[in-house]
């Protein structure tokens, strides 16, 4: 599954993470660093198997664990609006 | 009440702050005083007075010029924030952010009287600065409840202005102020059991002081540059929370030496 940014978005990008800003929703949303990963990848519109291998390579993380991780904020990012399928 | 039409701009972006409804284009806002009808436009940095605003009562007119003069500020790249702020001895300023009822203006009096400056009560103007931000007096009356009179002896000697339609009462005191000061700190106040100051992070801090400059949420062509300038402030200061009971209203300035920068 492939996802993309909104174009209302603004990000804010700080030393332990981002917040974002959806600008139709008015409500803003902070990310930790993971989180903030997973967030640039999804503006580069990448593959939700892909964000996962990357998440792998970077992080010493499991798969179930991340793939279970890029899900959970995936999903959060999809409710607050600041993504939609591509 | 007037009979003025509601605000129509369907380009623009709908806000709101308190009962003015504010509609922003990229290159005017629109202000609208719901319970008056009066009208205020904002055209750059340029406030113009527009329909029923002239007959409009005093504290309706009061309202639209201050979320005017708000807008018109944000245009030069000046923030208006909910907040308040004090200037210790050594010139350096600490801003209180946080919504109504966290503290920031008796924790700010508490301060004046250990001989600190008050740059704002309810608001202060920022100014992002290239090594962090410099922050503005936003001149309006400091206001004490009366109820810590226990604490604060000299509201007895007030009490004839306490303010009797204010669910807290309180009492505008005459204080020491500052024009301006560059930022040292960020202190996000919060009533609690214990006192306690502890560092928090940024991504925390942007997210409550966008709650305090909700000017933000405008969503105009000014809301990039005045989120990034937010982004800036948090990243350039450091940023506490402050968990604090009325010790802190005899302690708060030795506290604050834990945040001085």
């Amino acid at each position: 599954m492939r996802y993309r940014a909104i174009a209302e978005a603004l990000v804010a990008t700080l030393s332990d993470g981002a917040v974002l800003l959806n600008l139709q929703t008015k409500r803003y949303f902070s990310l930790n660093e993971t989180g903030t990963r997973i967030w640039e990848m999804v503006q580069q519109t990448a593959e939700e198997d892909s964000i996962i291998t990357t998440l792998l390579n970077e992080y010493d993380v499991d798969e179930p664990t991340a793939r279970s991780e890029v899900r959970r904020i995936l999903d959060e990012l999809l409710e607050a609006q600041l993504i939609v399928p591509a | 009440m007037s009979g003025a039409p509601p605000v129509q701009n369907p380009a623009g972006t709908p806000w709101r702050i308190g009962p003015i409804d504010i509609v922003a284009t990229d290159t005017e806002a629109l202000l609208h005083d719901t319970p008056s009808g009066a009208r205020l436009r904002v055209s750059g940095t340029r406030l113009l007075r527009d329909a029923h605003y002239a007959t409009a009562p005093r504290d309706a007119r009061i309202r639209l010029a201050r979320a005017g003069a708000m807008i018109a500020l944000r245009a030069r790249g000046l923030y208006q924030l909910h907040a308040s702020a004090a200037v210790d001895p050594r010139g350096i300023a600490f801003l209180f952010a946080g919504p109504s009822g966290v503290g920031k203006s008796t924790l700010a009096y508490a301060l004046s009287r250990q001989g600190w400056r008050i740059l704002g009560d309810d608001g202060v103007v920022l100014e992002p600065t290239p090594s962090g931000a410099t922050l503005h007096a936003w001149r309006e009356p400091l206001q004490v409840s009366s109820a810590l009179a226990h604490e604060f002896p000299e509201l007895r000697a007030r009490q004839q202005f306490e303010n009797v339609n204010d669910p807290r009462r309180r009492i505008p005191m005459p204080i020491p102020t500052a024009h301006h000061a560059p930022l040292g700190a960020i202190i996000f106040p919060r009533r609690a059991a214990c006192d306690r100051l502890s560092p928090m992070s940024q991504t925390m801090a942007l997210a409550e002081l966008i709650v305090q400059s909700t000017q933000v949420l405008l969503a105009d062509s000014e809301t990039p540059r005045h989120f990034a300038r937010l982004r800036h402030v948090v990243a350039s200061a450091p940023s506490f929370r402050l968990e604090h009971t009325q010790k802190q209203l005899h302690a708060i300035a030795l506290t604050l030496r834990d945040a001085a920068p």
